[in-house]
């Protein structure tokens, strides 16, 4: 009664408002004394036998857990009859959870049955089950990204890119010839398709009118194959294989080294053939369009703007030989002329260059030989043995 | 523009001073239809021969397949690089984005008396006069920081030129990519969205291996923004609305991906110092015309061709 009149007492000070600004230690300490975090009805027993009841176990746990045994024989003994012989680790039940994903229901094993079961000794090679990650993944629905660009770079020679670009463009050119858009070279085909045959023996010519270059196939046939291997249309469910992108261009830049010698040239600067006008839009988009799709290689913007020409793109394309040494790259040439005053050197100077430089060095070598001392070095036994 | 039209003369009036002769009716219109009616038909200025074109590849999202060309004027997309005047718009920006909360109290802000702690002579110690002097232990912060506006200023116009410098670097190094549509995650489930668009980064070679994107949309796309909120992706890409988007921001990165609109938006926004033909909006339209003109002479000129043929 005392208890619950202080209690009220005490909200009431609480949620009425601040009459007064101090309130005073002992009055703080009966509000404190009024609130309760533990369950009260914990309160009628005794601690000391709540602890006894965790530590050894109730009536009450106790039934519970024989009531669980039997459950698992039941469930056991289910199995067992199910299977008829065995040890009862058949196919697990498949199950299907809240958001559609399935999952199996783990398997009850009776330690007495299974004569191969060891149990753990240690967590190595058990499933990690609870963790942050784990908990990402069984949420996770498994929507895979499938992009344009194939997954792999494909890195090719120069005589390679030749060879792919002559094939790409050769096809985009009888698109156009037939009155088809040039982006259909985009579409998904089929793996018994291929038209590297058909293309290599195809010869292109640039005109000087604006209906732009021509391509001419050895015969109809061909250009038929051709035609018919790039379908017109292009569902979105349609999904691009990569294997058959792979052996397009595997098929299409086989060879290289023994290439056509008329249309594939050694040297960095491109093939005459290659003075094909790509100003059309479309016919520039379905080039860079096809290149990526084969190959995972982005040409830059800037350098896909100023191309008017195949040429200038194979130029962006093709590899150039990266320079040995640090003087003979584009940053170092550019100091010797915006500097005049500043010398670049191929190789570390030494003192000899400088004597070499005024012209002292034959007099300082041919002393060293009359008087028989070592030119460069020296003879001492624990001196360095040269730049070897 | 109607053309200019003589009204017949009135009578000559006679005088005694001697006039020379006068030209005829005939003549002056010859002069005006030479002269002064040419001029009023095109009044507008005549292009600026130095403009070219910066031609993008838009692409579409998030298969990043390429779609189609835009292209815009080299006034906004070909400014050669002022590192100067990017210097001035990042620490710009840094300065109005200080929070400027630093504080320290001063002598006067300390919490003591001004009672003078022991006499000016006759201590053999030093003098003092109250506890709350900076010498002292407890005492205040002689020059310490306090809550100030470290905002400067930048001319708008250096400003924009800035932000254009930005993009037009980015351009040219080929680490600006144009999205056709919306940059948003669809038809797929909150739960993998996060692990869906990491598969994409890494696909695409867009990720922290390859030093990190900057996603910048013309609006907020929950789906995206929401992918990239979670632990570690931070480390991987960044989404920005392109009105929270910063020059810094555009610059930091190891590439920026962004929306048609987005860009087209902050273009518009950052042209002032720019003359009226020179905007985006006349330049657009003086190049479709362009390109219409083309294409038609284009159609003739085939057509004449096969006519002749």
């Amino acid at each position: 009664m005392r208890a619950t009149r202080a209690a009220h007492q005490a909200l009431g000070l609480a949620a009425l408002p601040r009459s007064q600004q101090y309130v005073c230690r002992a009055c703080r300490a009966q509000a404190g004394r009024q609130f309760h975090t533990s369950n009260r009805d914990l309160a009628e027993v005794p601690f000391f036998q709540r602890l006894k009841h965790q530590i050894f176990g109730s009536k009450e746990s106790q039934q519970a857990e024989k009531s669980r045994e039997e459950k698992n024989k039941q469930r056991l003994e289910e199995l067992h009859k199910s299977s008829g012989s065995g040890s009862g680790l058949g196919e697990l039940e498949v199950k299907t959870g809240r958001h559609g994903q399935q999952y199996e229901v783990a398997a009850i094993v009776d330690p007495s049955d299974t004569q191969d079961y060891v149990p753990a000794q240690g967590w190595d090679g058990l499933e990690r089950v609870g963790s942050e990650e784990w908990v990402k993944a069984r949420a996770d629905q498994g929507e895979q990204y499938v992009g344009f660009v194939p997954k792999k770079r494909v890195e090719l020679s120069n005589k390679q890119w030749q060879m792919l670009l002559h094939h790409i463009m050769v096809e985009i050119l009888a698109l156009q010839q037939a009155g088809r858009a040039p982006g259909q070279v985009c579409y998904p085909r089929n793996a018994d398709m291929y038209t590297w045959r058909q293309t290599r023996k195809a010869a292109m010519k640039s005109a000087m009118n604006r209906a732009g270059a021509t391509v001419s196939f050895s015969d109809l046939a061909a250009e038929q194959f051709v035609l018919q291997a790039i379908p017109e249309s292009a569902s979105t469910e349609t999904v691009q294989d990569q294997q058959v992108l792979i052996n397009e261009v595997e098929f299409a830049v086989a060879d290289a080294d023994e290439a056509l010698g008329w249309k594939a040239s050694s040297d960095l600067s491109a093939p005459s053939w290659m003075d094909i006008s790509i100003k059309n839009p479309s016919v520039k988009m379905a080039l860079i369009k096809r290149t990526l799709q084969l190959t995972g290689k982005r040409l830059p913007d800037p350098a896909v703007s100023l191309s008017t020409t195949l040429a200038d793109l194979y130029n962006h394309l093709q590899l150039k030989e990266q320079p040995k040494k640090l003087a003979q790259t584009p940053q170092m040439q550019r100091i010797k002329l915006s500097a005049p005053n500043v010398k670049v050197f191929t190789n570390r100077q030494t003192p000899i260059h400088k004597e070499k430089e005024i012209g002292r060095w034959k007099i300082i070598e041919e002393e060293l030989v009359r008087r028989d001392l070592p030119v460069t070095g020296s003879r001492w036994q624990g001196a360095k043995s040269g730049w070897q | 523009m109607a053309t200019l039209r003589l009204l017949p003369r009135p009578a000559q009036v006679r005088s005694m001073a001697t006039l020379s002769p006068s030209p005829t009716l005939s003549q002056t219109q010859h002069y005006i239809d030479a002269n002064i009616s040419s001029q009023t038909q095109s009044s507008q200025p005549p292009r600026n021969p130095f403009i070219s074109t910066a031609t993008l590849t838009t692409h579409a999202f998030p298969s990043f397949e390429p779609t189609s060309f835009a292209s815009y004027p080299s006034t906004h997309l070909l400014l050669p690089l002022r590192r100067d005047i990017l210097h001035r718009a990042v620490i710009y920006e840094g300065d109005s984005t200080r929070q400027g909360t630093a504080s320290t109290k001063y002598r006067s802000e300390v919490h003591g008396s001004n009672r003078k702690i022991r006499p000016q002579k006759g201590t053999g110690s030093a003098r003092l006069g109250d506890k709350k002097s900076p010498m002292l232990k407890g005492g205040g912060v002689a020059f310490g920081p306090h809550p100030r506006d470290f905002s400067t200023d930048l001319p708008r116009k250096v400003y924009d030129l800035a932000w254009r410098t930005a993009l037009s670097y980015r351009y040219k190094k080929g680490e600006l990519i144009l999205l056709e549509d919306r940059a948003e995650i669809e038809g797929v489930h909150e739960h993998s969205a996060e692990r869906y668009l990491k598969d994409l980064l890494v696909h695409n070679r867009m990720g922290h291996a390859h030093g990190r994107t900057l996603f910048v949309t013309r609006h907020f796309r929950p789906n995206l923004f929401d992918a990239l909120e979670g632990e570690g992706m931070g480390r991987e890409a960044r989404a920005e609305e392109c009105v929270d988007v910063d020059v810094k921001d555009l610059l930091e990165l190891g590439r920026v991906v962004m929306e048609k609109s987005a860009l087209e938006r902050i273009l518009s926004e950052h042209q002032t110092d720019l003359a009226e033909s020179e905007k985006l909006h006349s330049w657009s339209k003086q190049h479709r015309t362009e390109e219409k003109r083309e294409s038609r002479k284009g159609h003739f000129t085939e057509r004449r061709a096969a006519a002749l043929a």
